[in-house]
């Protein structure tokens, strides 16, 4: 078995078509969640559950830094891995490592724009009132 | 003879003139009635956007004769019953029949030789698509003649468009035909999604794709989420007015508000499915004006994968005014403002691309300029309109109708004017004028901005829309008159075009090659561009492909890459691997057939049989589309395995395992499939959060034996759909033999004991949305069950006959996508069925 060429790197994820989409993916599921469990919550479905009205800002809170926290992680490690494949790189990059650094840049941008999308759905849980 | 044909004679080749010949005569259309049976991706998409244009045209009409009615206060132009037909159809003739279809028919016409091939991947799916288009909208218009034309709005809301309170057949009209254009829009993505995916050519990694083919793709896959719920609703809906099954009952435990959430979780996301194409089209065009490549490429591909995503978290900010809680509207406000990023970052790009190129000014950037314009008004007050104390200040008033007209006709229509522009040399081999469609470009910018600014101030004063009519002196009579100008001005605009679009074919300057000079493959042909779209397929090496590689247009041409000959009188493409773009084997593409028009008059017979409530007609159209599409399914073997397909590559032919494109055509409908499926739990989770009692008191459902028995069959299915499964892998015709007969067994089993278990539920499903629901989850599990026994037996009949191996197995693998998935929604509606009781306490 012959050993891979620096050329021919493959850094996996999230340098990958699954890595590009986790950041939406991770944000519909957090938005499903919130909106789900808002509505069932608000009227009273989930009453024996450790789910209430009372608690739900602060679920709803811990939720959304939670999801803050894992598309911030998966920017950074993007991003570093960026920078490692940039670093990499020779004048006339291959097929392989263009098609990594395209996917390692669009994982990251993707994580900044769902951030901000999380943290701009999340605010009004520090704001107003739940189930009015 | 088309004109501009004489002037581009067929290019000296690398092949013999006999080979030549029969790669001509392999890829010519049929004449005469045989042009019924085309399914080539140019004649059928030149087909789609002539329709769709029709359609625009009708829609415009009707525009205009609102228009003229409102033109004075008090106006009797009109009568208040013609107004509410002529605005329900307007808004359903310019969404469902305009701009879906015509943005998804450049995607079909365009992208193949945008990729590098030939065809798209499902020809006949294509052709079958557009008559469903066709003659859904002849369905729909054909309520002129008894009289009846929808007329509950666009959005067909309840409880206003429920056999009580619309009686008549003018919203069955809808339900029906509308659903019936949504089948062309589904297998329209489903053609897109596995083309993009399996037929680019060699070293067109992701990277490397157009990018209007991004734009597509993240389009294809939000029409196969997107669309499904409203299917689900107009079924519900019809089913509510067909048998009174109190699915948006309240008295029965049903909510009208479902089917404002079902609408809207397809309707914003429509919005985008609109512009996303438009904008992907200006992506296309835009280097070939501003004579640099397309600054900030990967930032544009995450702002299209991410305005797929969030465009489906915003529905709700079309039901800010329904009494949801602020809370919740507040997630909805959050994620509308966060869209705004994205789109932002197309505006930028295209600015920066003309920035930083040295723009040449002809009529089609005339159009872009005039669209970032115009959609960066109507963005801003889409900003506006998602923050909701503004919104329900001017919810349901003219302002919005000014938004989402300069988000639309700016986002979409200019964009379109200037592609038509651009594109339209490619299939006639002739320039249109460009004095003419400067005069176009004026007349219609200034004709729409003089209709739609001053609506903005009609709205904020107070105007109401959806009204036949309106009193003088409220200060909205010198506006509306404005506005009624405009629209004869943008009319104009639009007369100048077709008459520059008449000229042209006779007097236009000859196209010849690439008159833009654009960097993108589909200028590699001559023009106009022969049926084959690329006489043969290139091998990639960067993004812009015609500016990176100068020789590549002419060896194309010449026939120097791949597949360059049609030695056993087939059509054939190359499939590709999913990222990278590596060669893995020749696919095989149909010839001209009747079978799609056959099918989709079936098809047609089906819905009219549903309309007029002739169900036994609707069940022989049902037979006879099952017998056209198994003889549509019955494809040849290849004659070899494998075959030279230049550049000294030999691959193998029509490969029948998950390789090939039918493998992923399949696994996308299913993609289609399970939203749908999905829309229906949420509308049981929806209506359990509405209801007073859910479910009700007495109607907890028992477990009886034949649903123990039911249930235990569906772990049996997915044993013996493994067995056969196992057959594919292993090559043994025998194993998939018994796997496949125990699979169709079983399956027939479960449908005896489906109906039996249905039986002994103890509810009828019309006195209680909780039975409509669950009824409705059973009849969706009973019809997967059919269906995949269609798919068993038809596999037992090919593997018979034909034999299995490995690579020559696609109806067994088929035939265990859709029985797993049948398997699954089994246990999800059992649970449902027989769990829901004891989960709701």
């Amino acid at each position: 078995m012959t050993r891979r060429s620096t050329s021919d790197y493959l850094p996996g994820y999230p340098a990958t078509a699954m890595g590009l989409l986790t950041p939406p993916i991770l944000w519909a599921c957090y938005f499903v969640l919130i909106y789900s469990l808002h509505g069932m919550v608000c009227v009273g479905e989930l009453e024996n559950s450790l789910i209430r009205a009372e608690s739900l800002p602060e679920f709803l809170m811990a939720v959304t830094l939670l999801a803050i926290a894992l598309h911030a992680s998966i920017g950074v490690w993007s991003w570093r891995l960026l920078g490692k494949l940039n670093r990499r790189v020779s004048a006339e990059p291959t097929e392989l490592q263009q098609r990594a650094r395209f996917l390692a840049a669009a994982a990251a941008a993707n994580a900044g724009l769902f951030l901000v999308a999380t943290v701009w759905i999340g605010l009004p849980v520090l704001i107003l009132e739940p189930c009015l | 003879m088309s004109a501009g044909q004489s002037t581009t004679p067929p290019p000296a080749t690398a092949v013999s003139p006999e080979a030549e010949a029969l790669f001509r005569k392999t890829w010519a259309p049929r004449t005469g009635l045989g042009r019924l049976s085309a399914v080539n991706n140019s004649i059928i998409g030149r087909r789609f956007i002539a329709t769709g244009f029709v359609f625009f045209l009708i829609g415009g009409l009707l525009s205009l004769f609102m228009r003229t009615q409102l033109l004075f206060p008090e106006n009797d132009f009109l009568s208040e019953e013609l107004y509410n037909q002529f605005f329900t159809m307007h808004g359903t003739t310019m969404m469902f029949l305009f701009a879906v279809p015509i943005m998804e028919a450049f995607g079909i016409y365009l992208i193949p030789s945008m990729i590098g091939t030939r065809d798209l991947s499902f020809p006949r799916l294509g052709a079958f698509g557009y008559w469903c288009y066709l003659f859904g909208g002849i369905l729909l218009y054909s309520s002129a003649i008894f009289g009846a034309m929808p007329d509950g709005g666009w959005f067909m809301y309840l409880p206003l468009t429920d056999k009580q309170f619309s009686p008549g057949i003018n919203q069955d009209f809808w339900l029906l035909g509308v659903t019936f254009v949504e089948i062309s829009s589904i297998s329209g993505a489903i053609e897109l999604i596995v083309s993009i995916l399996k037929t680019r050519a060699p070293g067109m990694t992701l990277n490397r794709m157009p990018i209007f083919a991004w734009y597509m793709l993240a389009v294809s896959f939000m029409i196969l989420i997107g669309f499904p719920p409203l299917i689900l609703g107009s079924i519900l809906l019809e089913s509510q007015r067909a048998f009174g099954i109190p699915f948006f009952e309240i008295a029965a435990g049903g909510d009208p508000l479902l089917w404002q959430h079902l609408f809207w979780i397809f309707g914003h996301p429509e919005v985008y499915i609109i512009f996303l194409p438009a904008a992907g089209l200006v992506g296309a065009m835009l280097p070939a004006f501003a004579r640099h490549t397309l600054v900030g490429y990967n930032l544009i591909v995450l702002a299209v994968v991410g305005t797929a995503f969030l465009s489906f978290g915003l529905w709700v900010h079309h039901m800010y005014a329904t009494g949801i809680s602020r809370f919740a509207l507040a997630f909805f406000a959050g994620a509308s403002l966060a869209v705004s990023v994205p789109s932002g970052v197309q505006v930028f790009s295209w600015i920066a691309t003309l920035w930083r190129g040295k723009p040449v000014m002809r009529t089609p950037l005339l159009f872009i300029l005039g669209f970032i314009i115009t959609f960066v008004i109507g963005g801003l007050t889409g900003v506006m309109v998602a923050i909701v104390p503004f919104d329900l200040q001017v919810h349901d008033s003219y302002f919005v109708v000014a938004h989402f007209h300069y988000v639309l006709i700016g986002g979409m229509v200019f964009p379109l004017f200037a592609a038509l522009i651009y594109y339209l040399p490619r299939a006639t081999g002739r320039m249109l004028s460009e004095r003419l469609g400067k005069w176009h470009f004026w007349l219609f910018f200034i004709g729409f901005n003089l209709t739609f600014f001053p609506m903005h101030l009609t709205g904020l004063l107070g105007m109401p829309r959806r009204v036949a009519t309106y009193p003088a002196g409220l200060g909205w009579d010198t506006l509306n008159l404005i506005s009624t100008i405009g629209s004869y001005t943008l009319t104009a605009g639009i007369l100048v075009f077709l008459f520059n679009v008449i000229w042209h074919v006779k007097r236009g300057r000859p196209a010849g090659v690439n008159p833009w000079d654009s960097p993108d493959l589909e200028w590699s042909s001559v023009t106009p561009v022969p049926p084959f779209n690329t006489r043969s397929i290139p091998h990639i090496t960067g993004r812009d492909p015609l500016w990176a590689q100068p020789d590549l247009a002419r060896q194309i041409r010449d026939a120097e890459g791949y597949l360059p000959t049609a030695e056993e009188g087939k059509r054939e493409i190359l499939a590709t691997s999913t990222v990278g773009a590596k060669p893995e084997h020749v696919t095989r593409l149909p010839h001209p057939t009747f079978k799609p028009i056959l099918a989709a008059l079936a098809t047609a017979t089906i819905f009219s049989g549903i309309l007029v409530s002739m169900y036994w007609l609707a069940l022989v159209g049902l037979v006879i589309f099952v017998v056209i599409l198994y003889l549509w399914l019955w494809g040849e073997l290849p004659e070899k395995e494998t075959k030279p397909v230049g550049n000294g590559l030999e691959l193998p032919i029509a490969v029948g395992d998950q390789h090939t494109p039918a493998w992923m055509g399949t696994l996308t409908l299913l993609l289609a499939d399970l939203a749908l499926f999905v829309s229906l739990v949420y509308s049981y989770f929806y209506l359990w959060t509405t209801a007073d009692s859910w479910p009700p008191v007495s109607y907890e459902p028992a477990l009886s034996e034949s649903a123990i028995i039911f249930g235990g069959l569906l772990v049996v299915l997915v044993l013996a759909t493994a067995v056969a499964h196992a057959g594919a892998y292993l090559s043994s015709r025998l194993l998939a033999l018994v796997g496949l007969t125990a699979t169709a067994a079983c399956l027939v089993a479960l449908l005896i004991l489906g109906f039996q278990a249905y039986d002994q539920l103890p509810f009828d499903i019309t006195s209680h949305a909780y039975g409509a629901v669950l009824s409705a989850m059973g009849v969706y599990v009973l019809v997967h069950t059919c269906l995949s026994m269609g798919s068993a037996l038809f596999a037992l009949a090919r593997v018979s006959v034909t034999g299995i191996t490995r690579t020559r197995s696609l109806s067994v693998r088929i035939l265990s996508m859709l029985s797993y998935y049948t398997a699954f929604t089994g246990v999800v509606a059992f649970i449902l069925i027989y769990g829901s009781a004891n989960m709701m306490g």
